[in-house]
């Protein structure tokens, strides 16, 4: 057998695909953001179902009632105050067994107040501010342990971290699991969704009527907040919560006639 | 707005990735064509023993080594794939430019030698300086033989 002359030149397309590269891309990466979407809707929907299975008891060891035993006594009447009032609206409208709301006072100027787990609710000095009656502030404590009652905090905490944990394990980031681990998570503000607050609105003002046999007032927060939208320090504010002329039509259908408004407590009322 | 930021910069990545990834692999595969025809009369052969027309030839080691990167858009398609399996395509057409350069600055060594043919040809490919998974790799392409030289 001879030997050839040159060498063959083999035809290309055999090691090496000819189709275009954008093409297969394109493909597997809208497959990929399909299955993400899907995937994210359906376990945010079943950890919605499944958190507020998990006892009220385990928040509660969590972040027990205690946990800020350590509030500043300069700030005592102020707790005392708010505690008071939270524990009249708890007696109208009765939680469920063994849940119990923990009202913390914080002296920070930021308009806001929060809740999370264990039934902890915060108040911030802030907030206190632009309220000028006890309905206003009943509706505002109204609203957080409306969200308690509700179970809103394991919610979106659950859905959050589960979330996170998919992302990490799709992944393969290690560093998102350490720093899961390391329950940050637990204490951080949780966010609820719009159909959360409308729900803890709906409840919020059932709690004042039960209370105050009206609504009266539980607008004065909102109100303030449109008035002030311009101002910098609300923008913030009024991105994390849309919605709020809604808020503020669902609080004026519910009240059904004028009257009076009843004071705030003295340790509570602003300094003039 | 961190996220934005963050997703700006990696679909930037992307596009330049892509855009001078193909550029460049498609000079290359211009060049590799055009070499193959001028190098195609140096002989390539993988038998371990010399020919019987070879035999008044003295043998010499000559080797080509290439070693090219990955680009960003390719490390991306990869992942993909990995994620659902099949050919990483991106990666296959990488290690054939790779593998045909290597023979061809084999052959050119070859040539200066004044080599008819090189016998024993043989390949070996190597990852150079590739993170675990998430960094830009290269590969190595290392292609040897015998080059039979005309006494």
């Amino acid at each position: 057998m001879s030997l050839p002359r040159r060498n063959p030149l083999l035809p290309e397309g055999i090691n090496a695909s000819q189709e275009h590269p954008l093409k297969e891309f394109a493909w597997l990466l809208a497959a990929l953001l399909l299955l993400l979407a899907l995937a994210i809707a359906g376990i945010g929907l079943a950890v919605r179902h499944l958190a507020p299975l998990l006892p009220f008891a385990l928040e509660q060891r969590v972040l027990p009632a205690n946990w800020l035993a350590s509030d500043s006594s300069e700030n005592h009447e102020q707790q005392q105050a708010l505690q008071a009032l939270a524990d009249r609206l708890t007696a109208a409208t009765p939680l469920p067994d063994g849940m119990r709301i923990s009202v913390h006072y914080l002296d920070d100027d930021t308009a806001n107040a929060f809740a999370t787990l264990g039934g902890h609710v915060f108040v911030m000095q802030g907030l206190l501010d632009q309220l000028d009656s006890e309905n206003a502030l009943a509706m505002v404590l109204a609203h957080e342990i409306a969200h308690i009652r509700h179970r809103h905090p394991i919610q979106s905490l659950s859905q959050g971290i589960v979330l996170q944990l998919l992302l990490a394990a799709i992944t393969g980031n290690s560093g998102a699991m350490q720093a899961l681990a390391g329950s940050s998570g637990l204490m951080a503000m949780a966010s609820f969704s719009r159909d959360m607050e409308r729900e803890a609105d709906a409840g919020a003002l059932q709690m004042l009527q039960a209370l105050y046999g009206h609504t009266r007032g539980a607008e004065t927060f909102f109100t303030r907040l449109l008035e002030q939208q311009d101002d910098a320090e609300w923008a913030a504010f009024l991105q994390s919560h849309p919605g709020i002329r809604e808020r503020l039509a669902t609080i004026r259908n519910s009240q059904q006639d004028e009257g009076g408004l009843t004071p705030l407590p003295a340790a509570l009322a602003p300094a003039l | 707005m961190d996220a934005l930021i963050q997703l700006g910069i990696f679909l930037l990545l992307t596009l330049t990735g892509y855009v001078s990834g193909r550029i460049v692999e498609k000079r290359h595969y211009h060049s590799i064509r055009e070499r193959e025809q001028q190098l195609g009369d140096v002989l390539l052969l993988s038998q371990r023993l010399p020919p019987t027309e070879l035999l008044r030839h003295h043998g010499q080691l000559v080797c080509g080594s290439v070693v090219i990167s990955v680009d960003y858009f390719k490390t991306l398609a990869a992942g993909l794939k990995n994620l659902f399996g099949g050919r990483i395509t991106a990666y296959e057409s990488l290690l054939d430019r790779a593998r045909r350069e290597a023979v061809l600055r084999m052959q050119e060594q070859a040539r200066t030698l004044g080599a008819d043919a090189v016998i024993n040809l043989k390949f070996e490919t190597s990852q150079v300086s590739g993170n675990a998974g998430q960094g830009i790799g290269s590969v190595e392409v290392l292609a040897y033989g015998t080059a039979m030289i005309h006494r």
